[in-house]
Order: C-alpha cells, then sequence, then structure tokens
C-alpha cells in the first residue's frame, strides 16, 4: 500500500504521458477521418479506391507491427522521427482508418431522400452536407466513436514498447525497481479503467439520449 | 451472476491487452515464468479472455435482436422457457451475430502479435529478431506485413462465405 503511494507521482507523470499520447491521436484520427470518411461517401470514384485502400490495408495489420514499421522501417526512407511522434503517427494512422468508416456508416445511414430533399430547395453540396446530412448523423457517429476513442486509450499501451514513458511501462520501471509486480500491474489496471469506464459510460448515456429518435 | 458478468466485461474491456498480458505472466513464478512453455501458455490465457468479454456484448446485442414475434410465435405453439431458448432464440441469435462474431476474430487474430512482447516466439517477435540479427529492417516489415494481411483476409474471406450460408433470409 505505502508502496503504491510512494510510486504514485511517478505513475502519475505516466499517465500524463499516456493522456498526452491519446488525445494527440484522437485530435489527428478525428480530423483525417473526417475529411476522408466524406469523401469515401461522397467523393469522386479516383478518391474511393485509394481510401478504400488505406483504411482495409491499416485495419488488416496488427497496431503493434504498424508501429514497429513506423519507428523501425521509416528512417531507411530517410524520415527520422523520434519515438514519440513515430508511435503517435502510428496510433493516428491506424485510428484515421477507423474513423473513416464510422464516418462513412454514419453518413450513409442517412435515407437517401434527405439529400435529394435537399437538394430539391436549392442547397449547395457543403449546405447539404452541414445542415442536412450532419446533424443527423451526429447520433450515429458519436457512440461508435467514443468507443474508439476508449480503444485509443487502450492502444496507447502499446507505445511503452517503443521506449516511451507513459502509464504502461511506468508501471513497468516501478516494478523492476521493486519487484512487485502483480499489485502494481492491478494499480494500472485501476487506471486504465478510470479513464476508459467513464469515457465508456459517456457513450452509453448518449445511446441513451439518442435512442428517442424513432426510424 | 449478472453483476458478475457485467464487472468482468466492463474491467476487461476497458483495460489494455498488453497490460492484461504482463498481469497473467507476473503471476507465475519468475523460474516457471522463463519456461518457453509457460510463456505460451500465459500469452494465450489472457486473449480468451479479452475476447470472451467482446463476445458477451455480441452475443447480448444478438438476443436482443430476436424479433419478439418468434418468441410470442414459439409461446404460442406451447415451448418451454427452455424449448424456446434452445429451438428459437438461439438459433436465430447465432445467425444475427455471425458478422460481429467475424469481426472479433479477425481482431482477435491481430492482437496475436502482443504475445511477442513476452517473448513467445510468433510472427512479430520472429520478424524482430531476425532485424536485430541482421539490420534489414525494412525487408523484414515488408514481408510480416503482408503475412498478416494475407492471413486476415483468407481468414475474412472464408468467415464472409460462413455468413452467406447462414444469412437471415430477407
Amino acid at each position: 500500500m505505502s508502496l503504491a503511494l510512494q510510486s504514485l507521482p511517478f505513475l502519475w507523470q505516466g499517465l500524463l504521458v499516456t493522456l498526452h499520447v491519446s488525445a494527440l491521436v484522437v485530435l489527428l484520427s478525428l480530423a483525417a477521418g473526417l475529411v476522408l470518411g466524406v469523401a469515401l461517401a461522397f467523393g469522386p470514384r479516383w478518391l474511393y479506391w485509394p481510401i478504400r485502400m488505406y483504411s482495409d490495408f491499416l485495419r488488416g495489420v496488427p497496431l503493434l507491427v504498424l508501429i514497429f514499421f513506423v519507428y523501425y522501417g521509416l528512417p531507411v526512407f530517410r524520415i527520422n522521427l523520434s519515438n514519440f511522434w513515430a508511435a503517435v503517427f502510428a496510433l493516428a494512422a491506424f485510428k484515421t482508418a477507423h474513423v473513416i468508416e464510422i464516418v462513412r456508416g454514419a453518413v450513409q445511414s442517412i435515407p437517401r431522400g434527405q439529400t435529394d430533399a435537399g437538394r430539391a430547395i436549392g442547397l449547395t453540396f457543403a449546405q447539404r452536407l452541414l445542415c442536412v446530412i450532419a446533424p443527423q448523423a451526429l447520433r450515429r457517429f458519436l457512440p461508435p466513436w467514443i468507443n474508439a476513442v476508449v480503444d485509443t486509450v487502450k492502444g496507447s499501451a502499446l507505445v511503452s514498447l517503443v521506449g516511451i514513458v507513459d502509464l504502461m511501462l511506468a508501471i513497468q520501471q516501478v516494478i523492476g525497481r521493486t519487484y512487485v509486480p502483480l499489485p502494481m500491474y492491478v494499480l494500472g489496471a485501476l487506471m486504465y479503467f478510470a479513464i476508459n469506464y467513464s469515457l465508456s459510460l459517456t457513450s452509453r448515456r448518449l445511446e441513451a439520449r439518442f435512442a428517442y429518435v424513432r426510424e | 451472476m449478472r453483476a458478475a458478468v457485467a464487472a468482468y466485461v466492463e474491467f476487461v474491456r476497458n483495460v489494455p491487452l498488453l497490460l492484461l498480458v504482463y498481469l497473467v505472466v507476473s503471476t507465475e513464478s519468475p523460474a516457471r515464468a522463463a519456461s518457453p512453455t509457460t510463456r505460451r501458455r500465459a500469452s494465450s490465457s489472457p486473449s480468451p479472455a479479452y475476447a470472451g468479454a467482446y463476445l458477451v456484448e455480441v452475443f447480448r446485442a444478438g438476443l436482443d435482436a430476436v424479433p419478439r414475434g418468434l418468441v410470442d410465435a414459439g409461446m404460442a405453439i406451447g415451448l418451454t422457457r427452455w424449448q424456446r431458448l434452445l429451438h428459437v432464440r438461439l438459433p436465430t441469435m447465432f445467425r444475427v451475430v455471425l458478422p460481429s462474431l467475424s469481426n472479433a476474430f479477425i481482431s482477435l487474430f491481430k492482437d496475436t502479435s502482443l504475445a511477442s512482447v513476452i517473448a513467445v516466439p510468433e510472427l512479430t517477435y520472429g520478424a524482430q529478431w531476425i532485424k536485430t540479427n541482421s539490420f534489414r529492417v525494412i525487408e523484414v516489415w515488408v514481408v510480416v506485413t503482408p503475412m498478416y494481411l494475407a492471413t486476415g483476409y483468407a481468414l475474412l474471406y472464408a468467415l464472409r462465405r460462413v455468413e452467406r450460408r447462414f444469412a437471415v433470409g430477407r
């Protein structure tokens, strides 16, 4: 117990790094995923296939392999990233693929008639997207997206494997010094759980909040 | 019972798999933890626990998706509670959940790469071993990535065929 208390400040530093990485990844993947997802749903054919391939390829490869590829592989092409940015970009690229699919699913779930109606009253494409489709698609987008955010926080544990001292590696360093693995791992698990469970709860509450809409 | 299952599902779903892998290894005594068999077993036990937690949710959603009318029909022809579950709800649920089930299998397949961090000699571990010995970084990942992709897609294709075979008629 006292050991857990003693190591808490150190774990706190690790937790901050975990949150930092997760936040960057969430923002990057949200921005890229929104643009590419809309392009996938409405874009021209020559845009469709590259995005389709990107999304399928990245979702088909283990995240760990992707992180190692970016960190150890890209320097061959003279792209030298620090371990922090290599991990952030690998995670963001991976998550972008998931956000693309969530956006596509949400946008395509809006009945075709809505778009046609918007066109009939003379709205431009941007107006149709922003004023007709986006508000309706939002409730289909948020719950799975929050799940993706939970996945990001969990996936960020993998950045410890390229030497970033996040919560995961902080736990292991404490264990390396004290030789009491089990209580420390459980403590770490509880810290991850606290973050992710609150996110999961938000997602569930949003789902309940949007449940009033009848198809 | 319900609360215990819910606690298990919520805990496992909200904690990184990597941490669970380390946690299970750390429960072994150091001497035994070093042996390859122990490591292989330790790496394979969190994955079912992890996938299981996801499948619980999948099956619950599947059971909810069985149309109310089917259950009522079963009641109308005088089936007991257990008969309704066995002959009406479970077979229908199985067909409904197949797509989610195959998604869960695919991500489980990708998660096996995590076993490399506790030195189970699987594909990612082998890749890193070759990399440290030959310094041919890009070649290794260029070979390993398509291997994962090819296996993943083969798995996906097989599962899609099963799905189509059992698809709920429209």
